[in-house]
């Protein structure tokens, strides 16, 4: 395991371009485009205001740079770097911003979610679709990006639009019997279209390309309903996470529950492992550590116990948005896998056999996980909760990895490259590369650990 | 009161009056059965028992008496404490358990009030949320009313790029909205049957799979069960036909299903059938061998009696349950018991009756007793009676046996001297009872048939000692033979025979006895004399050369 060196990054902007080359992030109201193998800067960009939010184009040709309190979105090409576009949405103000998949299009959604503006590259068309709903996850595309789903409510009442990408025609639009439609997401195939409610009801909605309801799905009445969802890679489980700590998986043809899972405060299954991060020596946890070969002697304890309690975390009764349930789902890139975090249970994550549908690892970690991100390629698991660590997962073992540096590297997020031999670890301030030695490939050479520019 | 006088212990001993009143006020304990404790209950009410109870407990012995009552209360107490102490406990626990319950209501009570409240926060907050932005929306667009000439939205591009898949941009030429949108149609209904179809072959692969292993499962099945079929099991005759003719029905469903290999309703119901079918064969079969198995595991530690694991289980809890009985019923008579006790405690006088009726019992029993005694005594008497009346028979007999052989003698005598003619002195003894000892009495009937009376009388009584007496003994039938002869020819040569020749079992003789069996002649006299003379004449011819 080899770590770059540490960069300069405001507000965790850090993104892998889509085909692998370039590494763009943002410090303050500058665009830096890197080359992802040497770090070596290539492009430099300022934009007229603090970035809120960058965005490759699905070909890579394009980034757009979105600041929201000026109402602007500058776009860059890495072509033809003297090439510009500005847009800028006046008064209306912008919330968010993004790309259609063709890359030649930009979704501006305006303040109040009054309406979603279509900006074409390639036209000189405007395009407006008004009435957008404000959720959490309002606007889906397919993944093979011909299709994009929109979340409209009209009259009190929520509606899902259908768009064809390549002219926006409108395909189907169908009112959904949700009270408040919290989000919307594809199915990797691109067939069916998953909605879900609020928290306020659990409801789960599966429509079908053509608008038609294929199957709802409520698992209880009046608790607080689904938190998070996640599709498999085959399309073929829904993983629905709801506020009561269960997982609840629906199967394709039947859309029927098939198994749910619980993330109790114990683990009383001896056959689960139990993997405890423990406090050790410093001086251990040193990089170059081959991997998958776990000789790391910063490893955690591996428990195996009959009995395993986790730490807890009671949550403040009478607060909006309680920190139970289920929060965050990630099915592995094999469809092997299913990551969950149960937010009573911050330090932990929950891996998942989906073959088996049982119950495979825990990790405990000593602090709250962040956030956890599967390797594209194949079934490891990255994990960071904040702290300097960055801990791995996969079948054949777990180790943590302490982030050189001679401060603390806080590391808050995470992002693979689509390789999965790389990982990007942002912090509040800076961001490094973590480059993961494959068998087949020798360690590059590039900056040791420990040097600063 | 007799049994007063059994009991009196001289040791216990107290003054009368203090003991008197402390027991008499007392309640009385279950022993007092016991014929110490009844003395002292009934002291008010006899003087007879005031006399003995001063026997019971003296002045030396207060404290003696006193620890002795304080034990056998304190019994009682304990015994009824630990009753109390049961219904104590039982009651406290259906109280915990009501206290559970309602425990577990309120729980559910505050869970659902916890649900509601945290929905209404949730809502309140998002609501809150909501009313936030209306207002931001309220105050943004009465701004924009106010600002007119806000600069229009525009954007600003140094050149417009190309699309991404290279294409031109295309003309819109006569092409309506709905060509356009035909088009659309036709793209997403064709994605969506791409996938229905990908989705089905998915799925008729994994049907084709299932119904291989499916059908892979029956042949083993069938073969499994098939080696049991061919020994004669009755209750298999049923499954037998079933499995064969599965097997027939399968040996065409393989062939059909290859033929077809269509998932068909019908065929895929069949297979499922078969396999229920099979299965449940299966299951049985092994379900026998299981009950053999535990009987086999019985007979090698008990050859007899073999019972199955079932009949053995049910067995047992039949017992159980009949142990269970028995000792409630235990339970309820002791508790009955002591609460009779305890409430006859209660009462002297019910005690008091109790104790006459026990009295009365006990001198009822004596009575019988001195009857049995009596009887006893009467049988005895009877026996002693009956011994002495045989011994004096016996001695009779001897005596009359003696008389009669003297008489004999003489008769011998005078018939040696008087001719036959004096044949009414003879007589005929009939006084025989069965005693080989004695000589039978010789029976000369043939020379006296001129005196019926005597005769007659005698005669059938003669003749049937005849028969006995005759072969039991040689003097008898010597003196037969020389009475017979004397009889006949009036001329006696035997004079030496003994008339005394013991032998001890005419039985035994079977030399002579022969010929002395009457049994060819029956019943008249005549007959039987003449056989005896003739059988005499038989055996008389090797003796003597008598004409």
């Amino acid at each position: 395991m080899n770590f770059s060196e540490v960069f300069k990054l405001s507000s965790l902007l850090c993104k892998f371009s889509p085909d692998g080359k370039y590494l763009a992030s943002c410090v303050q109201y500058r665009l830096v485009i890197r080359d992802v193998n040497t770090l070596q800067i290539l492009q430099l960009y300022t934009c007229l205001d603090q970035i809120q939010h960058i965005e490759w184009s699905a070909d890579s040709l394009f980034i757009l740079c979105a600041m929201y309190k000026r109402g602007l979105v500058q776009v860059w090409s890495l072509e033809q770097p003297e090439w510009h576009c500005r847009i800028d949405e006046g008064s209306a103000g912008l919330v968010a911003s993004c790309w259609s998949p063709d890359g030649r299009h930009i979704l501006n959604t305006t303040e109040f979610h009054l309406r979603i503006t279509v900006w074409s590259l390639c036209t000189k068309s405007v395009s407006y679709i008004k009435y957008p709903k404000a959720c959490q996850q309002g606007i889906a595309f397919t993944r093979d990006g011909r299709y994009m789903a929109l979340a409209e409510r009209r009259d009190c009442k929520d509606h899902v639009s259908i768009f064809v990408c390549s002219d926006w025609q409108l395909l189907r639009h169908f009112d959904t019997e949700t009270q408040d439609l919290a989000g919307i997401e594809w199915a990797p195939n691109g067939c069916v279209l998953a909605v879900w409610d609020t928290c306020l009801e659990y409801k789960v909605l599966l429509y079908s390309l053509d608008g038609r309801l294929l199957s709802a799905y409520c698992a209880y009445e009046w608790s607080l309903g689904v938190k998070s969802v996640a599709w498999s890679p085959s399309s073929q489980f829904l993983a629905v996470g709801s506020y009561d700590g269960k997982v609840r998986i629906l199967n394709h043809v039947t859309w029927k529950m098939i198994t749910e899972f619980g993330h109790p405060a114990t683990v009383n299954n001896p056959k689960t492992v139990v993997y405890k991060e423990a406090e050790k020596n410093p001086q251990l946890a040193l990089g170059r550590l081959a991997f998958p070969a776990p000789r790391a002697a910063a490893s955690p304890a591996s428990n195996t116990e009959s009995k395993f309690s986790l730490q807890t975390l009671k949550p403040i009764a009478d607060r909006a948005n309680p920190k139970i349930g289920v929060g965050a789902l990630a099915f592995s890139p094999d469809n092997y896998f299913l990551a969950t975090r149960s937010d009573s249970v911050p330090n932990a994550v929950w891996i998942w056999d989906i073959q088996k549908l049982r119950l495979f690892v825990v990790l405990e970690q000593l602090s709250p996980v962040r956030s956890f991100q599967w390797d594209p390629q194949q079934p490891r698991l990255a994990i960071c909760t904040g702290g300097s660590k960055v801990y791995l997962w996969s079948p054949a073992g777990c180790l943590s990895v302490q982030v050189p540096g001679e401060g603390d590297f806080q590391v808050l997020s995470l992002c693979w490259h689509f390789s999965g031999d790389s990982m990007a670890l942002l912090s509040k301030d800076h961001f490094c590369l973590c480059f993961l030695e494959t068998e087949e490939r020798v360690g590059t050479a590039f900056g040791r650990p420990g040097d600063h520019t | 009161m007799g049994e007063w006088m059994t009991v009196t212990d001289p040791d216990l001993s107290s003054e009368s009056k203090n003991i008197c009143q402390y027991t008499s006020e007392t309640k009385m304990s279950p022993s007092s059965l016991y014929s110490q404790q009844v003395l002292c209950s009934s002291i008010p009410l006899s003087k007879n028992v005031h006399s003995f109870f001063s026997a019971f407990c003296t002045e030396e012995n207060i404290e003696q008496s006193i620890s002795y009552l304080d034990q056998e209360q304190l019994e009682t107490s304990r015994r009824e404490m630990i009753g109390l102490q049961e219904r104590d406990r039982q009651l406290q626990c259906k109280n915990r358990n009501l206290h559970q319950l309602l425990k577990n209501e309120k729980d559910e009570v505050q869970k659902l009030q916890n649900i509601i409240a945290s929905r209404a926060t949730q809502y309140n907050h998002d609501m809150k949320r909501k009313e936030r932005e209306y207002n931001k929306l309220k105050e943004r667009l009465h701004q924009l009313v106010m600002n007119k000439k806000d600069k229009k939205i525009a954007m600003e591009v140094l050149n417009y790029v190309g699309r991404a898949d290279g294409k031109r941009g295309s003309w819109r030429t006569g092409k309506t909205e709905a060509s356009f949108f035909l088009r659309n149609e036709d793209e997403m209904y064709k994605i969506l049957l791409n996938d229905y179809e990908y989705r089905q072959k998915q799925i008729l692969m994994e049907n084709a799979e299932l119904k291989k292993v499916l059908q892979q499962m029956k042949k083993e099945m069938i073969s499994l069960l098939s080696p049991q079929k061919q020994k004669p099991r009755e209750r298999a005759d049923d499954s037998t036909g079933t499995v064969l003719s599965d097997a027939e029905e399968d040996a065409g469903e393989l062939s059909r299903e290859s033929l077809w290999d269509l998932s068909c309703e019908t065929v895929r119901e069949q297979l499922t059938n078969s396999i229920r079918k099979q299965w449940r064969i299966l299951k049985s079969h092994v379900e026998k061998l299981d009950n053999q198995v535990s009987k086999v595991h019985l007979e090698g530690f008990n050859d007899e009696d073999v019972i199955s694991r079932q009949d053995h289980e049910q067995e047992t809890e039949k017992l159980e349950l009949e142990i269970q009985q028995c000792k409630e019923m235990i339970k309820t008579q002791q508790q009955l018991l002591q609460q009779q006790l305890a409430t006859a405690c209660d009462d002297d006088t019910t005690s008091l009756l109790r104790d006459c009726y026990l009295l009365e019992e006990k001198e009822r029993l004596k009575e019988e007793w001195s009857l049995f005694k009596e009887q006893k005594k009467n049988f005895e008497k009877e026996r002693r009676s009956f011994t002495d009346a045989a011994i004096r028979l016996g001695l009779e007999r001897k005596a009359f046996e003696e008389e009669r052989a003297s008489w004999l003698k003489q008769q011998f005598l005078n018939m040696t001297t008087f001719d036959h003619q004096n044949s009414e002195n003879m007589k005929l003894f009939s006084a025989f009872s069965g005693s080989s000892d004695r000589d039978s009495l010789t029976v000369h009937s043939r020379p006296r048939q001129k005196k019926p009376h005597g005769v007659s009388n005698g005669s059938p009584v003669c003749t049937s000692k005849l028969t006995k007496s005759l072969p039991a003994s040689p003097s008898t039938s010597d003196f037969c033979q020389t009475r017979s002869c004397a009889s006949e020819h009036s001329s006696i040569n035997v004079l030496n025979i003994t008339p005394e020749e013991p032998k001890p079992n005419p039985v035994g003789r079977e030399g002579t006895n022969q010929k002395w069996s009457m049994a060819s002649r029956p019943g008249s006299q005549e007959g039987c004399y003449s056989g005896c003379s003739s059988t005499y004449r038989n055996s008389h011819v090797e003796k003597d050369d008598l004409p």
